[in-house]
């Protein structure tokens, strides 16, 4: 059996940042991809937040394919006919280092797997590995078809379904309360019609969220991202709440849906749609995450479950990447030790700790009990917009005063116990 | 052959190494879905890799994998038996967590198959 030093399972963001980390160790490193190329099986809403990355990976941004900086933050809450905008611009947000960029897997992924490669990595495509190789309980190697190839050390980066935390019984089997599926067009629209809709600078871009109506009641909501020539337009929902969904309706249709608002037609008017694609995202947060580490074999990014939704926003490309690093770093000194075992292994979890990885996920550990709460999704984007929308109604009738009539409609809207339960929910967040 | 409950699927796409001919659809009317699936880089093996328990399918009433899955590559046939169109799958693994009865057996596409995103 060949064998090499290390075999990094999967040629994502955290497979390929760990073999970054790895390539000038002088230890040789394959990754092992199962697409065409790093990036094909990948998908993002999305965008890549930098600054958490840089103190880790400094050097690698020179000449990245990113999209758009990201200088506008617009959050939609829809009623079923009326919608409210709340569009953040801010100067900060437009100052070097820029904070995020909108980001597309294909092009990303494609091109870092390449500079692993001058760095002396190999990525090796077109790969999918069916098992571990395991000698008593330690994981000694992988086997992909009939090739077997031994490691010291094998990193699953085998992303959101990993296979490899399942047979090295690291986790437990998955529940659909714990994941979102994510769906989305790549909408193609030039560059001067996007800055134009969005009214934005050159290479600036804008990140929209949509909740409310969108998803009829489930959890989740829609998303809206601005690439350098074309639109990422999505929906996200929470799985549970797809199964239990009344009455009953393909998943599919509901983007289709959503584009019929006029919120939505206007905005991607003129645009052709050149791909459609969906990837699941994890909901659960750290009660979910597996162990990350056993003899011979640790865990990165999705595949380890570092994924975080804070509302605002959601997180996981940036963990993916830092984890990669740590995992490289931890596999460096179990090196000069010469034990791969648990025990030395072990030294990664703690570097994930001490990170801003899992004090944010421990942060953030009740958002789903707080997205669980279905008026974010029914009642208080209606109401907000209901509201606005009979301030700003004229017609034959005298107007009524505005805050006799419209604080009577907030009081029914957000003062009863309900809502203040709502609230208290909140501060968990 | 595993039938579509609509519109058969188009038959595999076998994309160039150049992705720059990309087909594309003109937003007007809406795309039905196996449109939508069409434009993706499709290698479809000639064995399925979503593996189907029919006895547990048969005592499903809740049919979660049709509702659940981006794609509609579930359906049931002329003999009440579910079915998936591997050939359009996107990778999500939805079905396979939505089932929660346990009847889908899945695994990635082999090497070289399945789609192969251009943008993601």
């Amino acid at each position: 059996m060949e064998k090499v030093d290390v075999i990094i399972v999967g040629g994502g963001l955290a497979g390929l940042s760990c073999a970054y980390e790895l390539a000038d160790s002088g230890m040789t490193v394959l990754v092992l991809e199962r697409g065409d190329f790093s990036g094909s099986k990948n998908v993002t809403g999305g965008r890549i937040y930098l600054r958490p990355i840089l103190p880790y990976l400094p050097d690698i941004w020179k000449n990245a394919p990113l999209e758009r900086h990201v200088v506008k933050e617009i959050f939609t809450a829809m009623g079923k006919t009326n919608s409210t905008t709340f569009e953040l611009y801010s100067d900060r947000f437009n100052q070097e280092p820029y904070p995020s960029y909108t980001i597309l897997r294909a092009k990303f992924d494609r091109w870092f797997a390449d500079l692993v490669m001058g760095k002396g990595g190999f990525v090796i495509p077109q790969k999918a590995v069916d098992d571990l190789i395991k000698e008593n309980e330690k994981v000694i190697g992988v086997r992909s078809g009939d090739e077997e190839i031994g490691a010291d050390c094998v990193v699953a980066a085998d992303g959101i379904l990993s296979f490899l935390t399942e047979k090295t019984g690291l986790r437990k089997s998955f529940q659909p309360q714990h994941f979102a599926l994510g769906f989305k067009e790549m909408i193609r629209l030039d560059s001067k019609t996007i800055e134009d809709r969005f009214r934005l600078g050159e290479g600036e871009g804008a990140a929209q969220l949509f909740l409310g109506t969108l998803t009829q009641g489930m959890m989740g909501g829609g998303f809206l991202y601005t690439n350098k020539d074309s639109l990422s337009l999505g929906i996200v929902i929470g799985l549970e709440s797809l199964n239990r969904r009344e009455p009953r309706e393909e998943i599919y249709k509901l983007l289709d849906q959503f584009k019929e608002r006029p919120e939505i037609k206007n905005l991607v008017k003129g645009g052709e749609v050149v791909e459609y694609s969906a990837h699941l995202i994890t909901e659960g947060g750290i009660h979910i995450m597996p162990k990350l580490y056993t003899d011979g074999m640790l865990v990165v990014g999705d595949a380890a479950g570092l994924g975080l939704n804070m509302l605002a926003t959601v997180r996981g490309m940036e963990y993916a990447m830092v984890s990669g690093v740590l995992a490289a770093r931890t596999i460096k000194r179990a090196k000069e030790r010469n034990d791969f075992s648990a025990s030395s292994l072990a030294e990664y979890e703690k570097l994930l700790n001490d990170s801003f990885i899992l004090k944010e996920m421990n942060t953030f550990k009740n958002t789903l009990s707080v997205l669980e709460n279905e008026r974010l999704f029914t009642k208080y984007p209606q109401v907000i917009s209901d509201l606005f929308e009979k301030v700003m109604w004229v017609d034959e009738n005298p107007k009524e005063g505005i805050y006799k009539t419209k604080m009577a409609e907030l009081k029914k809207a957000f003062f009863n116990i309900e809502t203040l339960k709502d609230w208290w929910q909140f501060r968990k967040i | 052959m595993i039938k579509c409950k609509e519109t058969k699927l188009p038959p595999p796409i076998i994309p160039s190494f150049h992705y720059s001919s990309i087909p594309s659809f003109h937003l007007g009317g809406s795309m039905k879905i196996t449109e939508k699936l069409a434009l993706d880089a499709l290698k479809n093996d000639k064995e399925t890799h979503i593996l189907l328990d029919q006895k547990i399918c048969h005592t499903c009433k809740e049919r979660f994998c049709i509702y659940a899955c981006p794609a509609n590559l579930y359906s049931l046939n002329e003999k009440g038996e579910m079915v998936v169109e591997f050939a359009g799958c996107l990778e999500c693994g939805t079905c396979m967590i939505a089932c929660i009865y346990g009847s889908v057996k899945w695994k990635y596409p082999r090497s070289e198959f399945g789609v192969q995103y251009r943008f993601g």
